[in-house]
């Protein structure tokens, strides 16, 4: 089958909780599309419940299918299964602790946004503030009572030790 | 001698109460006898996961900083809540809970105690009950009992959610364990939202604290719909999370 027959199929990683989409991808002119933990899917999830090559979606000339490469199969509806065939809103879930992912084929729907939609809270960049955390530090190791706990504390070590040597 | 292991997070609400009683229940499991010490004594709370109900309790550990009781008189065998079939001496799985009585709760935060009585009755308990491990469930912040838990444990275990407010805070509680010269520190990252990429996440934690990262568990749909009512590492002990647990439990007993 010509490749440019075959219809878009869009993919949307969902917030479990909410069931927002995360992460889309969207994909033209193929017949077959992996995923998985490891990198070299073409839909890779860092979920660490879903298998390293846990499925691929494969057009049969008629409509798309799910199908599940992991022994943690795709749950649909509560139900485990080996394959799924996936329609417009179809959602699934990789492995019964895995990810929801959502899959959509009206193009109408889609737009330019579509290729990946980037959520920046899901990169974890903390920032730490050195000095203002010096000064909070300060604040318990100056007082007395933090440098009467560290001598009292190396104290109870010295003596186990003597304790374990002695034995 | 006992291992102390304390277990603190910075703020409220990272599921240090739960994670701790699941790892002492597992720990136990693997065959020893453990203890599990509610500091937290403004805010107590891990004693309902082992349903474990105060009604017909004479003592806490309040009673004991108070000087009416000897601090094993505050334990209790709350094996069978946790573990399926135990038998003989081990596992054996004791808790001493903080009094829920309002008028202790107020008294304590009014007058205070004497937390060198702390640090004697963690011991003395340790020897009573010939633990060979004990968990201290802290109460979040840093006070002098914190630091007391801090300085005194084997092992230190901070729970931390990946956000911006646990990452300073908790970066001032790693640098005074660093200060008190705790043997062992060990993060546990607790509700990690889905899609969140994990490998750089402890990449970023290693590289701030100088301290490992035992545990990455992700925001769990199962783990919330139980809340405090049950032990997750018991009731689903199949489950990947489970299955993290169980190796940070491994990791506290190496």
């Amino acid at each position: 089958m010509r490749t440019d027959m075959i219809p878009q199929i869009t993919v949307h990683l969902l917030d479990s909780a909410q069931g927002h989409p995360l992460q889309t991808w969207k994909f033209d002119n193929r017949d077959s599309v992996t995923m998985g933990r490891s990198p070299d899917n073409d839909i890779v999830v860092t979920d660490p419940y879903v298998s390293r090559s846990h499925a691929y979606l494969k057009f049969d000339g008629d409509q798309w299918r799910l199908i599940s490469l992991s022994r943690q199969r795709i749950f649909y509806e509560g139900q485990a299964l080996p394959e799924v065939p996936v329609g417009d809103g179809t959602v699934c879930r990789l492995g019964p602790h895995g990810c929801y992912l959502k899959f959509d084929q009206a193009e109408a729907q889609q737009d330019e946004r579509a290729t990946i939609s980037f959520d920046a809270t899901l990169m974890p960049i903390f920032k730490l503030d050195r000095e203002k955390m010096q000064q909070e530090v300060s604040q318990f190791v100056d007082a007395p009572y933090f440098q009467q706990l560290k001598d009292a504390v190396r104290q109870r070590r010295e003596q186990q030790q003597m304790e374990e040597t002695n034995r | 001698m006992a291992k102390i292991i304390a277990v603190h997070s910075f703020r409220g609400g990272t599921g240090k109460s739960n994670i701790t009683a699941n790892l002492a229940a597992l720990v136990a499991l693997a065959g020893h006898r453990v203890g599990i010490i509610d500091t937290d004594i403004q805010s107590p709370g891990i004693h309902v996961i082992f349903g474990f109900n105060q009604d017909n309790v004479k003592y806490a550990l309040n009673d004991y900083l108070w000087g009416d009781c000897k601090i094993e008189e505050a334990a209790y065998d709350v094996t069978k809540a946790a573990i399926p079939e135990p038998s003989g001496e081990r596992p054996r799985l004791f808790l001493i809970p903080s009094s829920v009585k309002t008028g202790e709760i107020a008294r304590v935060l009014r007058d205070g105690y004497d937390v060198g009585l702390l640090n004697d009755g963690i011991h003395a308990v340790s020897r009573a009950l010939s633990l060979d491990y004990l968990f201290i469930d802290t109460h979040p912040g840093v006070n002098e009992e914190t630091l007391l838990s801090i300085a005194i444990c084997d092992r230190f275990l901070l729970i931390m959610r990946p956000d911006n407010q646990d990452f300073q805070g908790t970066a001032v509680t790693v640098e005074l364990a660093h200060r008190l010269e705790v043997q062992e520190i060990l993060l546990i990252v607790n509700k990690v939202p889905q899609g969140m990429d994990c490998g750089m996440l402890q990449k970023q934690i290693e590289s701030t604290y100088r301290a490992q990262v035992v545990g990455m568990l992700p925001l769990n749909a199962e783990m919330a719909s139980l809340a405090s009512s049950a032990l997750f590492a018991i009731r689903y002990s199949d489950h990947p999370l489970t299955q993290t647990l169980k190796g940070i439990a491994r990791r506290i007993m190496t």
